[in-house]
């Protein structure tokens, strides 16, 4: 019983602190427009976890070890954040062409370890569906602090860069040309994308991890243009989506934890999309 | 007077695509330039390098004795006006924010600004009128408020130098004179060094105390009064590469205003020549402003 009461605890805190990251970083992250930056990192994800199911199958010993995968999705994720923004940065090859080609090399890659994996273990590698959508159930205290942790680092980041931050996202140039170190400031917010990123996965997995940095900031934009507001709206929106979630996942045990939060917060969405059309009328 | 920028010598190209060949062009603290010339003639490109924002390939440019790099990474020496500002549409922003923004370089990271800049700001938007606004979001507001919070923006951080790129570029001719007004207003008091960069011969004219014209090389470099009509007519009616051998003939140093070399060109009629013709009322001269002119 103390169990589950510490399972529960840490998963809606985990939950908790990944939708206040989450949040903060999807203003950033509309501004920018950079719905498909999220993808493209996250689905980097799967390519770790493909290295991971090779080195398994190449190295037997290594078979059961079930923190090797998400060692290689971190390690993709921050690779491939910082060799989009790193090809992206010459003029031969533009922002979204560079994440298309991580994001369909990585699937692919992923794909060829999952597949070498199953030829040689007759199984599903573990933790594959996980990876893809996220596991809510058995949330570790190490996880949860984790997740604090990345919510305290974003929070502080945009606490004390908040000025070269926002004036980077509203027009790059500008703030370049005003004395801005804006690569300094570009691979600062790469690095938080991927660690939001790599936590987020654990919960809603690869494939729905941007959800959770696009629809808080695209919901709160519909109520408000004041930036105090927006985040404010957008945390909210964010704790809506994850606790909500969280509850609709505990009393329907056959609904995904991970797909529940994404879709309530797109019924709020729904809500502030409606909200603002009767305003205007 | 010395220099507040200095080019020397100044070469850049694109691959084989020479786009600024031996540019030696010295801007004198508290006066304006304003440099014309036609598209692909490298006025953008050198705004580009006086930024920081490219690198000479040869040559030196100098701010205040700081390579542009060092000068704009200063965040308090220049200031930038773009023509087509590609702001967020979906950040929430309102004017006041916008116009904060320019002191972030300045002020540099994890400081916060001073009382002193942000009153600076506050009396900023005062003088461009927007102090009834200044809360307003900047995807609420016309294009020429949006264009007056830009000019506080690039003020805020009290540049030495304000570089403005085709700063009346689809604005009305009311738009203008008032713009023009503006600038002036703020230069006198702020003892701006101004770099304007405009199709708008008019503009150029009211403002600036000399004109460059660029074709790739540096064609004329004096007053503007002083502006042959035939560069004009070289430079905006058709490609002064493609004039061939008319261009050579004549000697362009007997209107420039400094040691260096200028690309020779065949200076004949001014621009107070025109004016005098066409009080006159020469219909071929006034044919000949309306080239001068657009």
């Amino acid at each position: 019983m103390l169990a589950m009461l510490d399972s529960s605890f840490n998963a809606y805190t985990a939950t908790a602190a990944m939708a206040v990251s989450c949040a903060i970083l999807s203003v950033f992250v509309v501004a920018r427009r950079w719905a498909f930056m999220g993808e493209g990192i996250s689905h980097s994800g799967f390519g770790g976890a493909g290295t991971a199911w090779m080195l398994m199958v190449a190295f037997p010993s290594l078979a059961h070890s079930e923190g090797l995968p998400y060692l290689f999705v971190t390690l993709f994720c921050f690779g491939t954040a910082v060799a989009i923004g790193w090809l992206a940065s010459g003029r031969r090859v533009t922002s979204d062409t560079a994440i298309g080609i991580f994001l369909v090399a990585s699937l692919a890659w992923g794909f060829i370890g999952q597949n070498v994996y199953t030829a040689k273990y007759h199984a599903t590698p573990a933790g594959f569906d996980n990876l893809l959508f996220g596991q809510m159930r058995a949330v570790s205290g190490a996880y949860m602090k984790s997740s604090v942790a990345v919510a305290l680092a974003v929070i502080a980041t945009a606490v004390l860069l908040g000025k070269e931050l926002i004036a980077y996202c509203v027009d790059p140039l500008l703030a370049r040309t005003s004395g801005v170190r804006t690569t300094f400031i570009h691979y600062t917010l790469m690095v938080l994308l991927a660690l939001v990123i790599v936590t987020g996965i654990r919960i809603v997995g690869s494939v729905l991890v941007t959800a959770l940095l696009v629809l808080p900031a695209a919901s709160a934009n519909l109520i408000s243009r004041r930036l105090s507001i927006v985040v404010g709206l957008s945390v909210v929106v964010a704790m809506i989506g994850a606790w909500g979630g969280l509850l609709v996942s505990e009393v329907y045990r056959a609904v995904p934890a991970g797909s529940a939060i994404v879709l309530v917060m797109f019924v709020v969405f729904l809500a502030a999309l409606a909200m603002a059309k009767l305003r205007r009328v | 007077m010395p220099a507040l920028i200095d080019i020397q010598n100044l070469e850049f190209s694109y691959g084989r695509e020479p786009a600024l060949c031996g540019i030696t062009l010295p801007v004198e603290a508290g006066t304006t330039l304003g440099l014309i010339g036609p598209n692909g003639g490298g006025k953008t490109t050198l705004i580009q390098l006086l930024l920081g924002l490219l690198k000479p390939q040869q040559g030196t440019i100098e701010i205040a004795g700081l390579t542009p790099r060092k000068a704009v990474s200063r965040g308090d020496l220049i200031g930038y006006l773009p023509q087509k500002p590609k702001l967020s549409t979906a950040f929430p922003l309102d004017l006041r924010r916008l116009v904060t923004l320019g002191l972030a370089g300045k002020t540099g990271m994890l400081r916060s600004h001073s009382k002193e800049d942000l009153a600076f700001v506050d009396e900023l938007i005062d003088r461009v009128g927007l102090t009834k606004i200044a809360h307003r979001p900047v995807h609420d507001v016309s294009g020429g408020q949006l264009q007056r919070a830009l000019i506080a923006r690039a003020l805020a951080p009290r540049p030495r130098v304000l570089v403005l790129d085709e700063p009346t570029t689809g604005v009305d001719s009311v738009g203008q004179r008032d713009f023009v007004h503006l600038i002036q207003a703020l230069k006198a008091d702020l003892g701006l060094t101004l770099v304007l960069v405009s199709h708008d011969l008019r503009a150029v004219t009211a403002i600036s105390d000399r004109v460059a014209c660029l074709n790739v090389h540096l064609h004329y470099h004096d007053t503007p009064k002083h502006l042959p009509a035939d560069v004009v007519y070289d430079l905006f009616g058709c490609d002064v590469a493609a004039m061939g051998p008319a261009v050579g003939v004549g000697d362009a140093k007997a209107v420039s205003c400094c040691s260096h070399t200028h690309q020779p060109l065949i200076p004949t009629r001014t621009q107070e020549d025109l004016l005098a013709a066409d009080e006159r009322g020469s219909e071929e001269d006034k044919n000949d402003l309306r080239i001068a002119f657009f």
